[in-house]
């Protein structure tokens, strides 16, 4: 694990885990158990761990759909764990991008509608984006080689171009985090290295800080930090499992 | 609004399944709207079956018997009208017109009614509509008959067949009047009242056939007066079975009812058509109220379908709600994308039904109008239609919350997980 140096007071960090507990039922074991996780601006964030390590309970807290047991989570130097339902939705809408490892694409929607979505749904990211709508849906796609599927229904896409199609999404109106949980894993290896570039690319015009999950360490080179899950996840387990 | 366009799409999407669902939610509409159409034609036909009429007078009974006998030509009389005191009604000087019958006797099942040609010239129907003769010319002569449409359609006669009446009304007749023939000398346009189903001859006509009858048996053998014995006689009319009467304004006809009421020469009884006919369809409306019932249960079936449609949908949508909170979709959100569906669909269904019903109407109208007398108009959506099709649409919404109360849960406990 890399030491993470506080940032400076007038500039929150995009997200602070400080003693972070969760488990499923009141009683049991907590799953998670992190004294401290963070993410700075701009940082792009690997973090990797095999399956059934917390990954998704860990985005789930994160992502505000999950309370945790005890603990709290800052974003953007807002405490996100004392709000209520209503307003973590809110806040996950305006100030994050997601990207899911497959399936990120509403069907019924093409692939202009896909990418609109978070503007119809936050009023804040609509409102950043304002009148320049076509055009910035326009460079966005043009950045990630989609520019020619925009009107086209999402179910005629290949795998790879769905998971552009889903970056563009996560990126339009300008949220600062983006989290992406596995976002390479349904590409071929010829297309991860591809696709993670076309991600930093459009992340950095948005200035946002990335939280990239996943088990495949062959792309970790590619982050400007990692963070091993079992290390910091003290709930975990033998202390001999260190990777 | 952006839940409404969400949910558009989406069943856009789902095209084939949206279809049937809007198919059945519409139809369902459309029968319950049509029934009830059809209800208010059969009302409205019922109470048109005679009009004009200001009272219907006859011997002291039952005002539905009496209504049943004069104009449904069903049931029979228990007393005559003796034709000295019709003629004295008929001379009052606040009666417009009169039409007598002489009811009693039957050719093959269908009533006979001796008339005078005030029926033809004074009875009306459906507001403003007289019988018309589409062949021939009225009764005139005692043994002339002159057909209602139906009468001659079902059994085929023509202008100039020879017909034997019957004593009695059962379609099996043990008596019969065979020794005196009437004459078919014409034929009336269908009406579709009781109309069409008798058979029209003069008062003397009844007369005649009950000449030598003593006492309500036939002649014996060799006493009977022969046909041509009757065409030369002056045939003396003694009772008839009851008569309409036209007053010569609203008023009069009240205070003719209460002087046949109060009429001290013999029992009689005057009955306004409208209350007698409205007290009739009080008696049998319950039939209606049990159509109504069974078309609320198939609006109720058309929207449990709708129902399992949307909520069948919702498994196979969990990646999509859960994409949908990914952007910042609140449960809250999702709950309202589901109602949105069930609203659309309730919506459109129910325009397309009522839609579907009047173009229904307008292609058979003229069919049911043929062939059952049931005259349904085509007219805007009246406010009760309106209230039952907002109660409809509520209903809809309501049944929305089961699968949208589903997805809210869903939603909560799936979060962004995906599954499939």
């Amino acid at each position: 694990m890399t030491s993470t140096t506080p940032s400076p007071a007038n500039t929150p960090d995009a997200l602070v885990a400080t003693d972070l507990s969760f488990a499923y039922q009141k009683k049991a074991e907590p799953v998670l158990k992190i004294p401290y996780f963070n993410v700075k601006r701009g940082e792009r964030v690997f973090l990797h761990g095999p399956s059934g390590s917390g990954k998704t309970t860990l985005l789930g807290l994160i992502a505000g759909i999950l309370t945790p047991n005890a603990g709290r989570i800052e974003v953007l130097g807002q405490n996100f764990t004392a709000m209520g339902g209503f307003q973590r939705d809110r806040f996950r809408g305006t100030h994050f991008g997601y990207i899911f490892q497959m399936f990120n694409l509403i069907p019924y929607l093409n692939v202009r509608q896909n990418i609109e979505l978070p503007l119809g749904i936050s009023p804040a990211r609509n409102q950043r984006v304002g009148r320049d709508r076509y055009s910035l849906i326009q460079t966005l796609a043009k950045d990630l080689g989609i520019e020619h599927l925009l009107g086209k229904p999402v179910t005629e896409l290949s795998v790879g171009q769905q998971q552009r199609v889903a970056a563009a999404r996560a990126m339009i109106g300008s949220p600062e985090i983006m989290i992406a949980d596995e976002p390479t894993s349904a590409l071929d290896s010829d297309h991860r290295e591809a696709f993670l570039k076309t991600l930093f690319l459009v992340a950095d015009r948005a200035g946002a800080s990335i939280l990239f999950v996943s088990h495949d360490k062959s792309l970790m080179s590619l982050f400007s930090r990692t963070v091993s899950l079992r290390e910091i996840n003290i709930a975990a387990l033998p202390a001999s499992s260190l990777s | 609004m952006f839940a409404l366009r969400l949910a558009l799409y989406s069943l856009l999407n789902r095209r084939l399944t949206t279809l049937l669902t809007l198919a059945s939610v519409a139809l369902s509409v459309a029968l319950f709207v049509g029934v009830e159409r059809v209800r208010q034609g059969a009302r409205e036909s019922f109470a048109n079956t005679i009009s004009k009429t200001d009272l219907i007078v006859g011997a002291k009974g039952g005002s539905i018997q009496l209504l049943l006998y004069a104009v449904f030509r069903m049931g029979n009389a228990t007393a005559n009208v003796s034709y000295e005191s019709y003629q004295k009604i008929h001379n009052h000087p606040d009666v417009a017109w009169t039409i007598p019958y002489s009811l009693g006797d039957s050719h093959r099942g269908f009533r006979v009614v001796g008339t005078s040609e005030d029926f033809y010239e004074h009875y009306r129907y459906r507001h403003d509509k007289k019988p018309e003769l589409v062949q021939g010319v009225v009764a005139k002569g005692v043994f002339d008959a002159v057909l209602g449409s139906d009468v001659a359609a079902r059994l085929g006669y023509k202008l100039g067949d020879k017909i034997a009446l019957a004593h009695g009304v059962a379609e099996v007749a043990f008596q019969n009047h065979d020794d005196k023939p009437f004459k078919v000398v014409g034929i009336l346009g269908k009406t579709a009242t009781p109309i069409d189903r008798s058979i029209y001859t003069t008062l003397e006509g009844m007369e005649a056939i009950h000449l030598d009858w003593t006492d309500g048996a036939p002649p014996m053998d060799g006493q009977g007066v022969s046909a041509d014995k009757i065409m030369g006689q002056k045939l003396e009319i003694k009772a008839i079975t009851a008569f309409l009467l036209g007053a010569k304004s609203r008023i009069d006809a009240l205070r003719l009812q209460r002087m046949v009421n109060d009429y001290n020469d013999e029992p009689l009884m005057a009955i306004i058509p409208g209350v007698a006919l409205s007290e009739l369809w009080e008696g049998i409306s319950y039939a209606e109220d049990g159509l109504r019932v069974v078309s609320g249960f198939v609006v109720v079936v058309g929207l449990m379908g709708m129902l399992i449609s949307i909520y069948n949908s919702l498994n196979e949508r969990r990646r999509e709600m859960a994409v949908l909170r990914s952007v910042g979709a609140g449960p809250r959100l999702i709950f309202t994308l589901m109602i949105a569906e069930s609203t659309l669909l309730t919506g459109i269904g129910s325009a397309l039904g009522v839609l579907s019903m009047y173009l229904l109407i307008l292609v058979i109208q003229p069919i049911i109008e043929q062939n059952f007398g049931l005259f349904i108009p085509v007219k805007p959506l009246s406010s009760l239609e309106w209230g039952y099709l907002g109660l409809i649409f509520c209903f809809g919404i309501v049944l929305g919350i089961v699968p949208a109360s589903r997805a809210y849960r869903n939603s909560l406990s799936d979060g962004l997980t995906i599954r499939i």
